[in-house]
């Protein structure tokens, strides 16, 4: 019985490899703007009075690194829940329920794939550009597992908002706006432009124990001399994601219910 | 004459569309109004530890983000259609609009309104007034810059949604070349190195859209205003050009027995 539904999990995690794959001009124009955005934030940080910092202080260098990370992650993520959002309001939503895979499992999965392969090629990108843009190496260069798995970890809590944040058409008829806020909530929450660790300590605070900083934060502070323990952000990242987990599970569950009761 | 009695109607359908589903404006306007402030907040951090950004400070920023929340909100809202050109050219619905007794281009813009701009509009004025710490006295300026830089806007996007007629199969690289428009219009841009500026001042105006017009306010002259007024002119001229160049291309969807 498993093996079956592992099979299938796994066809759609396949599906989703190869569909990015094909995507050629949304890598290229992701790329773009990737490089973009750090060659932004390299010209921001020249002309930021970094030595005003009391304090831990990193250097500009090492805060690229961490935005190369932190815009990753971001970059990797996209916008998938207009997929589902799409589903809903078109209504195809209701013929993927038939399958005997749960829809919200059948799609992280089919996301998973895709996000493995965006993955590989925009840390290629990121990498390139900020060691063209600082000319320096990463810092830390071994601990480039732990950033890869911390970030693997990261874009799961991702997909599992998202997913959620697909399903909110099923209640408003649009996704869209809900997912501006929740957005912005992880730019400012999760440290996306500057580590949290610069932030005021009330509002570092309450970013640190919100999911937001095991999405960006937690691997991206892998690159920085902080001192943060390495057990204790990935303890963090696992434990959000129990909690997400079981609060997708639940949504999923009331989405289903709601769709076989009234429709889509 | 015509023309633009057409315009205004198609914008009033627009309108009517909208409060078709009150609540679900009202949420995107709110939401939208949300989104830009606490996309902010990312700024008063920044500023609570540096003093300046180039001889920019958190107030001169606040003016920036007003002129970018207006100009795309003036834009979406108006011109909404702007951003499904490039679907609308691939999927072969062009011909809707070829049957139509005026230029294509008004009407792909006018096909609908996003209500979200109006959020944009709506945080564009607490930025410029609370946040950035201008005065009224100044709205008139600020508003002609930030309308002018919408127009700016508005004619990149057609540019770029045209990239179809040559390229069709880059419909995802034109969402990312406005993903990056809008985005590079968030920050500011005079600590970029020279061939960035020049660019950003040329092919990829992303400086007439927030930066200038900034600018224009913060040392307010003649010439600035002339310049900015001038940058609208001129890249709305381009985009009509690439958009009619691109036309010549387009084969029919043979779609049109959906204008009966």
């Amino acid at each position: 019985m498993w093996r079956r539904e592992l099979q299938a999990l796994f066809a759609c995690w396949r599906l989703g490899w190869d569909q990015a794959r094909e995507q050629r001009m949304a890598v290229l124009g992701q790329s773009v703007l990737y490089g973009v955005v750090l060659a932004i934030f390299w010209a921001l940080w020249t002309a930021t009075p970094i030595h005003e910092l009391q304090g831990w202080t990193p250097t500009r260098e090492e805060l690229l690194w961490y935005l190369a990370i932190t815009e990753w992650i971001v970059f990797v993520a996209g916008a998938r829940y207009r997929q589902v959002e799409a589903e809903i309001t078109s209504g195809a939503i209701e013929s993927a329920l038939l399958r005997p895979l749960p829809h919200g499992l059948a799609t992280l999965a089919r996301w998973s794939g895709n996000t493995a392969w965006y993955m590989a090629v925009m840390a290629v990108v990121g990498m390139a550009a900020a060691w063209l843009l600082t000319g320096h190496a990463p810092p830390h260069p071994l601990r480039a597992p732990l950033v890869v798995l911390s970030a693997a970890l990261a874009l799961l809590l991702i997909l599992m908002c998202q997913l959620q944040l697909g399903y909110v058409a099923v209640w408003f008829g649009v996704s869209g706006p809900v997912f501006w806020i929740w957005q912005k909530l992880l730019f400012v929450f999760g440290g996306l432009q500057f580590p949290l660790l610069l932030y005021p300590d009330l509002l570092r605070r309450v970013a640190e124990n919100s999911p937001f900083a095991a999405m960006l934060f937690a691997p991206g502070s892998l690159v920085l001399d902080s001192g943060a323990g390495i057990v204790g952000l990935f303890a963090g990242q696992l434990l959000w994601l129990a909690i997400l987990g079981a609060m997708t599970l639940a949504v999923s569950r009331a989405v289903t219910a709601r769709l076989v009761r009234t429709g889509g | 004459m015509n023309t633009l009695r057409y315009v205004i109607e198609l914008l009033r359908l627009n309108v009517d569309a909208l409060r078709v589903r009150p609540l679900r404006a009202l949420g995107a306007v709110v939401m939208m109004f949300g989104n830009n402030l606490v996309f902010f907040l990312i700024w008063v951090i920044f500023f609570g530890r540096f003093s300046t950004l180039g001889g920019w400070g958190e107030q001169d920023i606040a003016l920036m983000f007003g002129i970018v929340a207006w100009s795309f909100g003036l834009a979406v809202f108006l011109a909404g259609g702007m951003r499904y050109i490039a679907q609308t050219i691939v999927d072969g619905g062009l011909d809707l609009h070829l049957g139509r007794p005026c230029h294509p281009l008004p009407t792909l813009l006018l096909a609908r309104s996003e209500a979200s701009g109006l959020g944009d509009l709506a945080s564009a004025l607490v930025f410029w007034l609370w946040l950035g710490g201008r005065s009224p006295a100044e709205l008139p300026l600020i508003v002609l810059m930030a309308s002018a830089a919408a127009v700016v806007i508005c004619a990149t996007v057609i540019a770029i949604q045209c990239l179809v007629f040559w390229v069709p199969t880059a419909l995802a690289l034109c969402e990312e070349l406005f993903n990056t428009l809008m985005l590079v219009t968030c920050y500011p841009q005079h600590p970029f190195a020279l061939p960035v500026r020049i660019v950003l001042f040329t092919v990829f105006p992303a400086a007439f859209a927030a930066f200038v017009p900034a600018e224009v306010v913060r040392h307010p002259s003649g010439g600035g205003v002339l310049l900015m007024l001038a940058a609208a002119l001129i890249y709305s001229a381009l985009a009509v050009a690439i958009f009619d160049r691109g036309l010549r291309r387009y084969r029919s969807g043979n779609r049109w027995l959906e204008l009966r």
